[in-house]
């Protein structure tokens, strides 16, 4: 019986090849869309999980309120990680990790930039599992100036040598040696480096990290097996109190420590100064989502097909039936049908896969390169896919169709229920309402992505050249540099500053004029030479900018931005003081500085984050802040001539470094970079949900067409042009659309809108939107109802009639 | 009114065309009932069909009025038959998804006839047939004879010249043929040409000219 069966559903899939492919494909394209956001989603859960102790490994960060304003960080200081050892016995171990910069690196003749370097205590190897290729994991970091290299930068730098006792140079100024070599770090973590140097390096050669209060390390701890995490944070406040309470009292601060367990770090911290852009959970959430409902628009349109398609085998199941076939074996027959499309429709996802996978990679900016065949729930979990698809698409057409009467069905007495077309309508709104939620949210994401892109940024971004790590060289240095570049040609301005918009950047605490001793105020400071605000077209919107002329000008004068104007409450801001700490005092005295220019606002950081007071500063001590940045403003056109000519002058300013730079633009462009994914991500998935659900408008207008060939015929004998026939069709087709437009429209806006929340400033989502979706919708309905229309209504209505 | 001149339809099956009619020469005058007879696949259908300008021929001419209809174009042939022509059907085609009022307003809306003239000529169809009282029902509510009544109203509805009847109590038993035929009758003695196809001798007695039809050949023409 069942390779009667087997037969007889094979053999029905080849009679009805246009029904048979387009629900073949239909499935098959929903399979690889669900297949490959399953992936994704498996891999972003997976993150950091495969250390061994995983789940007893906590960060350390911290939170910090002043002037009744927190903000929180994975940072500490370089102490707080082994207090927490020695203090608490349930700390196992703990690891600390500073991030170096932009670093050059050479060995030999050979010289690059490596943006992966991390220093590292060495119970690094204890904590996480990051096993040593070569060397001694229990001593490879423990001396200063010792590096760890990963498996590919080993062989970047050392070719087929044995690296281990070699030497690289570092910044020119360190000379690390080689103690070990490492597995690459799995992709699946939310931190990577390329290079471990040694933590006791930092520890020897920069004291001031010894300061409990200068928090710019990360630390993990390992507890022991089965500790509440929670437990030990409620400790922490003590630990703090204990070692600089009265410190941070003086200076109206408070610092509360917490723990973060590693493999919730990825999805769900969004902290400044993450040690890499981390996952977003509502991101799996959504794709997860989205994933279910292709599935499910897919399986919608098997059924949908199904049932349509049920009059062509009423005859059948009569048949059967009058043969002694009771239902259930029929439901089980045609179960057993849809299961089979659904396994053809799995093995056509899998090659889709393979087509498009390198595609999606580029898409997301990650690869899963990683061969599926090979995961363990590979193989079961395509299994329980196709069960699930065939279960979910196959089970409403097998009662359906199963419940057909014999005498009725063979009398030729069965007609279209008017509660199936109902049925199947509401199955097509279904469908569009999901597809077109999808193009609105695709439209919106551009719009948005538009919209950051143009918006005015308070300053010119267009042909700014920035050479970074000028903090590497003396004062005297960076001003003769930009001496030099000044003078070339096709170059307009140079500037110096601590920080570019889109990088760098950092917060002091000051009391602003007006505010009592308690109330200091935690404020982002930049420090820029007189240059930087006209180089980068900055506006004054009242004062002046700095001057070389005027000598307090370096000591004691600041300019604001109107935001920080706006947030002292200052109607007019020039002359008032701002004092600050004075960390060369011990008693903690004040020094003043004196407000002469307020400048308009201007983006430092993305559209994501609003504009932030800011006090721009001029002196160079006592300010912490170094100068990091030369940015160069060029002429239009010709740049690449003037782009060699300042690589020319860098060569004869440091032959050792190579000349590094970076288009502001650009850098600033990049803080985009994951909105740009989703953007394309959406779009890739609506364009499929599309197809998909056109597939299934097509094969239903067609039968649909097939169904009323009749009545058209009579229509056109009585007169109907074919236009008015087309009409006709379309209307029906047109209707669902518009309807799942209303459905789909405050779906849109309400997921999208929580998206966009995530900008500070972020475009309105007007009707505009909504009337595009509309217009777009049914333009695809039209085209794809369309040709099934005409071709009906150009029928000569004889063929209809003639065999009644 | 109606001139068919060598008149043949023929359908290509593999290498060989398979006749359906043969050299047909038919004159037909305004105001006649003719019927056409013949054993089923004699070309009885395709025939009426030609006629109706619902097929083509596959040679021969066709004068229908003052046009050559053999030359006319898909959109002017359907212009003509909207105008002058109304069909009738064996299986009475009615559109199942409309109600009998609105059955016999379809023809009306392609002719793009005014809404209250609309109103007026079903009312007054409907008053004529003596249907009123089922306007409101679905075809699948009427029995055949009146499902037939109502697929004649809506043929002379839109007041054809022209009634093109393919066996027409074909699915219906005697007693409600008998009354179509009589319908016939009535509107043929009103002014309107009639063809009807069909097996029946009974049904052929009504008409005043009977054609015989066998294997495509046109053999009697009384």
């Amino acid at each position: 019986m069942l390779r009667n069966y087997l037969k007889f559903a094979l053999r029905n899939i080849k009679r009805n090849k246009g029904y048979s492919s387009i629900n073949i494909a239909g499935l098959a394209i929903g399979m690889a869309c669900c297949i490959l956001i399953t992936m994704w989603v498996l891999e972003e859960l997976s993150f950091d999980r495969y250390h061994e102790n995983a789940e007893r490994i906590y960060r350390v960060g911290h939170e910090l309120t002043i002037g009744g304003i927190s903000r929180t960080a994975p940072l500490v200081s370089l102490p707080m990680a082994p207090a927490m050892v020695s203090e608490y016995p349930e700390v196992v171990n703990a690891v600390r990790f500073s991030k170096s910069g932009r670093t050059s690196v050479r060995y030999g003749d050979k010289v690059f930039y490596e943006e992966g370097i991390l220093f590292a205590d060495n119970s690094v190897f204890d904590i996480f599992s990051f096993p040593l290729v070569e060397g001694d994991p229990g001593k490879a970091l423990t001396a200063p100036l010792t590096a760890v290299l990963c498996e590919t930068i080993a062989r970047k730098y050392f070719g087929d040598e044995n690296p281990i006792g070699k030497t690289l140079l570092c910044n020119d100024n360190r000379n690390f040696t080689i103690t070990g070599v490492v597995k690459d770090v799995p992709r699946n973590s939310h931190f990577t480096f390329d290079i471990l140097c040694s933590y006791e390096t930092l520890v020897k050669e920069e004291a001031w990290r010894s300061e409990w209060g200068n928090i710019v390390d990360y630390a993990y701890i390992l507890l022991e097996k089965n500790n509440d995490y929670r437990a030990l944070e409620a400790k922490l406040p003590a630990l703090i109190d204990k070692n600089f309470g009265e410190q941070l009292q003086q200076i109206g601060v408070s610092i509360k420590l917490f723990l973060q367990p590693l493999t919730s770090i990825h999805l769900n911290s969004h902290m400044m100064g993450e040690l890499a852009g981390n996952g977003n959970i509502d991101y799996v959430y959504l794709f997860s989502g989205i994933a279910v409902f292709i599935l499910l628009i897919a399986c919608v349109n098997f059924i949908n097909l199904a049932t349509a398609r049920a009059l062509g085998r009423a005859k059948e199941v009569g048949m059967r039936k009058t043969f002694g076939a009771v239902r259930s074996k029929l439901i089980r027959q045609f179960i057993g049908e849809s299961i089979l499309f659904s396994l053809l429709a799995v093995i056509l996802a899998l090659l889709l896969l393979e087509l498009f996978l390198p595609l999606f990679g580029s898409i997301t900016g990650r690869e899963l390169s990683v061969s599926f065949w090979q995961l363990p729930w590979f193989i079961p979990g395509l299994l329980v896919l196709v069960l699930l698809v065939g279960l979910a698409a196959g089970s409403y057409p097998a009662f359906y169709l199963s419940s057909f009467r014999p005498i009725k069905v063979l009398k030729g007495d069965l007609k279209s229920g008017r509660t199936n077309a109902r049925f199947r309508s509401v199955l097509v709104i279904f469908q569009f309402t999901f597809s077109i939620t999808l193009i609105a949210g695709t439209i919106i994401v551009y719009n948005q992505l538009n919209y950051v892109r143009s918006v005015d940024l308070g300053f010119q971004q267009e042909q700014v050249v920035v050479i970074p790590n000028m903090n590497r060289f003396r004062l005297s240095q960076q001003e003769s540099l930009k001496n030099e570049l000044s003078g070339l040609a096709g170059v307009v301005d140079v500037a110096l500053s601590s920080g570019v918009p889109g990088r760098g950047g950092s917060m002091q605490s000051f009391l602003p004029e007006g505010f009592s001793e308690d109330q200091s105020q935690l404020i982002a400071v930049m420090k820029i030479d007189e240059r930087y605000l006209p180089a980068m077209g900055i506006e004054l919107v009242s004062g002046r900018n700095f001057s070389k002329a005027i000598a307090t000008d370096s000591v004691e004068s600041v300019i604001i931005n109107e935001t920080a104007a706006a947030k002292f409450g200052w109607d007019e801001a020039i002359g008032k003081i701002i004092k600050q700490t004075n960390p060369e005092s011990e008693e903690g005295g004040y020094l003043s500085n004196t407000v002469i220019g307020v400048v308009k606002d201007f983006h430092l950081s993305s559209l994501h984050e609003p504009v932030e007071p800011l006090i721009i500063v001029n002196k160079y001590e006592p300010f912490l802040e170094t100068i990091r940045f030369l940015s160069i403003r060029l002429e239009p056109g010709n740049i690449r001539n003037t782009m060699d000519l300042i690589a020319n002058r860098w060569s004869n300013f440091n032959s050792n470094l190579p000349f590094d730079y970076f288009f502001l633009d650009e850098s600033f462009a990049k803080q985009y970079r994951h909105d740009e994914q989703l953007g394309n991500l959406v779009l890739s998935f609506s364009l499929l949900a599309v197809l998909i659900g056109c597939l299934g408008l097509l094969g239903l207008s067609s039968f649909t067409a097939e169904q009323r060939t009749r009545e058209i015929a009579v229509r056109k004998v009585l007169g109907a042009s074919i236009v008015g026939i087309v009409r006709l069709m379309l209307r029906e087709f047109i209707f669902l659309v518009l309807l799942a437009n209303v459905f789909a429209w405050p779906l849109a806006y309400l997921i999208m809108k929580r998206w966009l929340e995530s900008f500070a400033y972020h475009v309105d989502i007007g009707m505009g939107v909504f009337v595009l979706t509309a217009l777009i919708s049914m333009v695809i309905a039209v085209i794809t109802v369309g040709y099934q229309a005409v071709k009906t209504a150009i029928l000569n209505p004889v063929e209809a009639l003639r065999h009644e | 009114m109606i001139q068919l001149r060598n008149i043949t339809r023929y359908y290509a099956s593999g290498s060989l065309n398979t006749y359906v009619l043969r050299r047909i020469n038919l004159d037909i005058r305004e105001g006649e009932f003719v019927c056409v007879m013949g054993p089923s696949g004699a070309g009885k259908s395709t025939l009426l069909n030609i006629i109706g300008m619902l097929d083509d021929a596959s040679e021969g001419e066709y004068h229908f009025l003052d046009y050559n209809v053999h030359n006319l174009k898909e959109k002017q042939r359907s212009q003509l038959y909207k105008e002058y022509i109304g069909f009738v059907f064996q299986s009475y085609h009615l559109i199942d998804e409309l109600t009998v009022y609105e059955n016999l307003e379809t023809p009306l809306l392609y002719k793009k006839v005014k809404s209250s003239q609309r109103k007026s000529m079903v009312c007054d169809t409907l008053d004529r047939f003596q249907i009123v009282g089922k306007k409101d029902l679905f075809p699948s509510q009427l029995s055949g004879g009146q499902q037939q009544l109502v697929g004649i109203a809506r043929a002379i509805i839109a007041e054809p010249k022209l009634i093109l009847a393919d066996e027409p109590t074909g699915n219906l038993h005697s007693e409600e043929g008998k009354k179509i035929m009589e319908l016939f009758t009535r509107l043929n003695e009103e002014g309107v040409t009639i063809i009807q196809a069909t097996h029946s001798e009974q049904n052929a007695s009504y008409s005043k000219r009977i054609i015989y039809l066998k294997d495509g050949w046109l053999v009697d023409n009384l």
